[in-house]
């Protein structure tokens, strides 16, 4: 278990996270709701040890961060690097043997190819990829569907409720509703660094429509003008 | 048309100050610096001339790994893009027109306008998606990306170092000798995104002690064929040979403790100043190890700890 207590963390003078409280238990996916730039990724970040931050994270780890596996959501690849190796830095970084690549492909990706040639969702496909062979216990995925294909889509549901059976923890975070609602066992909105109580599925429907009142009522509105 | 060299003019000033220096101080540094380095080149070389054209020609390859390249082609015509090509060609090269024309040298000059000029309207040269294999293991992710940009220059090395052996030249030869290691201290500078860090299970210490080892073994697979053509074409010079090798080692060592010590940020200018002339005067990097490898510790610890 991962204990997140008044985790807060700011830039400057601006104050991105409020005291962040959070649980995360071994075989639950969490999913985190927010605006562009509500801290959804500061707060990722911040657990996985990338940031300097203030609070206390306890979990059973000596060093946690060796157990995070972290996407992105813009996969960071260097030019001149093939997908199998920065498939191999990663699992050498983490002394773990790299299995035989060709099996593994579930995403079928030209692995003997430059990464920073790849689309933007082969990227992405190739950042799971590496984190999932680093066999971590605890995945934090910032927008892992973004930019990827339909049949990617059911794949990366069908690998995250593999993970929870498994007993990893996963926290994920994604503008699209439907596959928070498919994969999440609790979701949390994080609105101007707040996070809110834990909803659970049976209130997922109300937590949509209630967003889309917001943005289809006002935002829409304020664009385009009244009708 | 304006607007775009305006905007390049202020990336570049932001660039600079955000190294912590005026866009002014800067000039001057880099023309006294670029003054100083072709002047030692004419003292000691009769190809200095081409040397200055290829370093235009390596700085002019590298304006082709900026991303923006990818921008204004989605923005500007092929005519715009050409004429953009073509400016920039050119003010990247002028430094070596302008040197070598003073010291007389109107050919090699012509030669470095024109290529400049001829290699503007080739098409634009594209990263290719397939892998130029490289000695070296696959993460080691800084000789590996060293190697497939600019591992080309080894064979330049390589048809000098053949001259030299054939002129029975051995400065040049041992000139060629310190090339692999000054490769792959450059190859090291780039500073990786913080995550190439983090993503490490291994304590501040083992990672400096893993990232060193890593540059060393690079620098000696690439530099070694070479000590060992020195030795056998200038046997009475092998003591000399071993001498630049363990230089070659202890600047490597040096390198990548000086370049973690500031990580992610760069090393002062005034410490900058500093080591770089004491990397004239070896062993005097020595000096710096102990300092660079304790801050080095303290920075990696942010990431690693």
């Amino acid at each position: 278990m991962i204990q997140i207590s008044h985790l807060s963390k700011a830039y400057g003078a601006k104050q991105v996270l409020h005291h962040i409280n959070l649980t995360l238990e071994p075989g639950r996916v969490y999913g985190i709701i927010g605006h562009n730039g509500a801290g959804k990724t500061t707060l990722f970040h911040s657990i996985a040890g990338l940031l300097s931050h203030q609070g206390e994270i306890h979990s059973p780890y000596d060093k946690l961060k060796n157990h995070i596996g972290l996407l992105h959501t813009h996969p960071i690849f260097m030019s001149y690097m093939t997908g199998a190796e920065y498939i191999h830095l990663l699992c050498h970084a983490r002394d773990k043997k790299v299995p035989n690549l060709d099996t593994k492909n579930i995403f079928e990706l030209p692995l003997n190819e430059y990464a920073s040639t790849y689309s933007t969702g082969m990227k992405k496909k190739l950042a799971l990829m590496a984190i999932l062979l680093q066999q971590n216990d605890i995945y934090i995925l910032d927008e892992p569907y973004n930019g990827v294909d339909i049949q990617s889509n059911m794949l990366i549901t069908a690998l995250i409720q593999r993970l929870r059976d498994q007993g990893k923890i996963i926290l994920i975070s994604s503008h699209i509703f439907s596959t928070l609602r498919d994969t999440c066992d609790v979701l949390y909105t994080l609105d101007q660094g707040h996070l809110s109580e834990a909803i659970l599925p049976q209130d997922y429907s109300a937590l949509e429509e209630k967003m889309k009142d917001y943005t289809v009522g006002s935002q829409i509105d304020q664009i385009l003008g009244e009708h | 048309m304006t607007y775009y060299y305006l905007i390049q003019y202020r990336r570049l000033c932001r660039r600079i100050r955000a190294f912590g220096l005026s866009p002014l101080a800067a000039l001057i540094l880099v023309l006294i610096g670029y003054i100083a380095i072709a002047t030692v080149l004419y003292a000691r070389s009769a190809y200095a001339p081409f040397i200055l054209i290829l370093l235009s020609l390596q700085i002019i390859w590298s304006y082709y790994h900026d991303q923006h390249l990818s921008l204004i082609e989605t923005i500007y015509d092929r005519h715009q893009i050409t004429h953009i090509r073509l400016i920039t060609h050119s003010v990247l090269m002028l430094p070596a027109v302008i040197y070598t024309s003073m010291r007389g040298d109107f050919i090699a000059a012509l030669m470095g306008m024109l290529i400049a000029a001829i290699s503007a309207l080739l098409p634009i040269p594209r990263l290719q998606s397939q892998k130029i294999p490289t000695p070296f293991r696959p993460y080691a992710f800084e000789l590996i990306r060293g190697f497939r940009r600019y591992g080309w220059l080894l064979l330049i090395v390589i048809i000098v170092l053949y001259n030299a052996i054939r002129v029975d030249n051995f400065n040049l030869a041992a000139f060629c000798l310190a090339i692999p290691f000054l490769m792959t201290m450059s190859w090291y500078s780039e500073q990786e995104d913080a995550q190439f860090v983090w993503i490490y299970q291994l304590d501040s210490r083992a990672f400096l002690i893993h990232k060193i080892q890593s540059s060393l073994i690079g620098s000696l697979i690439l530099s070694l064929p070479l000590a060992v053509a020195n030795i056998y074409f200038f046997s009475a010079h092998w003591w000399h040979v071993c001498v630049i090798m363990l230089i070659g080692i202890l600047y490597v060592t040096v390198h990548l403790m000086s370049k973690y010590a500031y990580y992610p940020g760069q090393m002062p200018i005034a410490t900058g100043f500093l080591y770089g002339f004491a990397l004239l005067l070896p062993p005097l990097p020595i000096l710096f190890a102990i300092s660079f490898y304790r801050r080095a510790i303290a920075k990696l610890d942010y990431f690693l700890a």
